[in-house]
């Protein structure tokens, strides 16, 4: 099985290292192939730019599409990166894997009909970021402790108390949670990363805080997949009359969504990766079954093959459900990230800075 | 991890949820046929329904736009009021919130002792 598996995966090996070999021999690419600092927020660019097209001319398309492809892959990336590879204090691997699957258990009973059960998630997550602070304060310092504690319980406290709301929230914050984590933990401080950061965050709040979205809305695809633009402002942006201003935050939504994707599944793996040399697709494959096992790696291929025939049969509605599943890599990602804040260090033992 | 067992204890205390914001009757494609309870009826917002595709329209500076939505619409046999927010949910609401506050006072007090029995 594994012997037919990478049989299948070598074209792409090959077509990946003509590529490399090609654009390696133009002098103006050659600094980006060679140098993963480089290369790297060089690619998270363009893959915005593209993002960014598609989110003002085809919003609805990439929130459908986006989730079907690359949603369980980067959910996927996501716990591997964060829970499976890092070194982590005692406790803390279990904890983070059992609370995601207690969220994912509160969501599933929730999709069920089961009542009250926004709360008890919000509760769990609450529980979890707290227990993954408790857990990494050790040698840490106070004030380290104290601030990420604090700012913790007030979110608790405003997300029980707003939990539609709350959840609304973090669904467009942990789009940028991501993109944080990996210039916060695994990219070199650098102009280039700055310069990712600066360029996504702002293009996300020019996206919210301009007409572009409504103008190009007008003039591009209103509808994808059964799902209208409007529609999705409805549920991504409800309680707010002004259509232009509900359609700026799908349109941010998606773009960001889409950058979010890029991070785990490309910037992520690729920064987490000694020396400047990328990982082929074989190699990637061996390091996927390396960390999950047979078994693991046979559940993330079942998962692939039903949301794609889930998605060709009934696309809105497997987004919807899978949109609704994998929030719990939302609060993983914020439990994972005050972990390594209060301990000082990243996954990859960098210091963290404040 | 006394924080966190007395976070935990605080999610128990939370009472029923209670609307945070003018809630709109949008519901989901997985959601088609479920009950709801964020229907508008008689200009009354938070009644039980059920989860339906319908036809909307909204107001945008080109003139009013129709698009396929989902729609948590009013039972018809749906006359019982239950009251909406409950002033006990707020206060319960309010009540919570005291619960962090607490916590972090008893965190700061056990890393003050902490920080004591070193200097002994």
């Amino acid at each position: 099985m594994t012997a037919l598996s990478e049989t299948l995966i070598l074209p792409l090996d090959r077509a990946r290292a003509a590529i490399f070999t090609r654009a390696s021999r133009i002098p103006v690419l050659r600094p980006l192939v060679l140098k993963k600092e480089r290369r790297v927020p060089a690619l998270l660019l363009g893959h915005a730019f593209v993002a960014l097209l598609l989110a003002l001319f085809a919003p609805t398309f990439l929130l459908v599409v986006g989730p079907l492809t690359l949603g369980v892959p980067h959910l996927v990336s996501d716990v591997r990166q964060l829970v499976l590879r890092p070194q982590l204090p005692r406790l803390a691997r279990p904890m983070l894997l059992y609370g995601s699957l207690g969220l994912l258990a509160a969501r599933v009973l929730e999709e069920a009909g089961v009542p009250g059960m926004a709360r008890a998630e919000l509760g769990l997550a609450g529980v979890l970021v707290l227990g993954a602070i408790a857990l990494a304060s050790a040698d840490a310092r106070a004030w380290r402790v104290l601030g990420t504690a604090t700012a913790a319980l007030a979110l608790l406290t405003c997300a029980l108390v707003w939990p539609q709301n709350s959840r609304i929230l973090l669904g467009h914050g942990h789009n940028l949670v991501a993109l944080w984590l990996w210039a916060a933990l695994y990219a070199r401080a650098s102009r280039s990363t700055a310069l990712v950061v600066g360029v996504v965050t702002g293009l996300g709040a020019l996206l919210v805080g301009s007409p572009l979205a409504w103008f190009c809305f007008q003039h591009g695809t209103q509808s994808a997949f059964g799902l209208h633009g409007l529609a999705a402002a409805d549920t991504l942006a409800p309680g707010i009359d002004s259509a232009p201003l509900a359609l700026g935050i799908v349109a941010s939504f998606a773009f960001l969504q889409a950058v979010h994707y890029a991070v785990w599944l490309h910037a992520i793996p690729q920064q987490a990766t000694r020396g400047n040399a990328s990982l082929s697709f074989r190699m990637s494959f061996r390091a996927l079954r390396g960390d999950l096992g047979q078994l693991g790696l046979a559940g993330v291929v079942s998962a692939v093959l039903v949301m794609a025939v889930g998605g060709a049969l009934a696309p809105l509605w497997t987004k919807s459900l899978y949109l609704s599943l994998s929030a719990f890599h939302g609060y993983l990602e914020v439990a994972a990230a005050a972990l390594f804040f209060v301990r000082g260090s990243g996954p990859l033992g960098a210091r963290v800075e404040a | 991890m006394l924080v966190v067992a007395i976070s935990l204890a605080g999610m128990f205390l939370v009472a029923p949820a209670s609307a945070d914001v003018a809630p709109p009757d949008a519901c989901q494609a997985t959601d088609v046929g479920k009950a709801c309870d964020n229907a508008t009826k008689d200009g009354k917002m938070d009644r039980p329904g059920t989860c339906q595709a319908d036809k909307c329209t909204r107001a945008t500076p080109s003139g009013g736009m129709s698009y396929d939505c989902y729609v948590c619409k009013a039972a018809a046999s749906a006359t019982k009021d239950d009251g909406g927010c409950s002033t006990s949910g707020r206060a319960g609401s309010a009540a919570l919130a005291l619960v962090p506050l607490l916590a972090l006072g008893l965190l700061w007090n056990r890393r003050r002792r902490a920080s004591a029995s070193w200097l002994e």
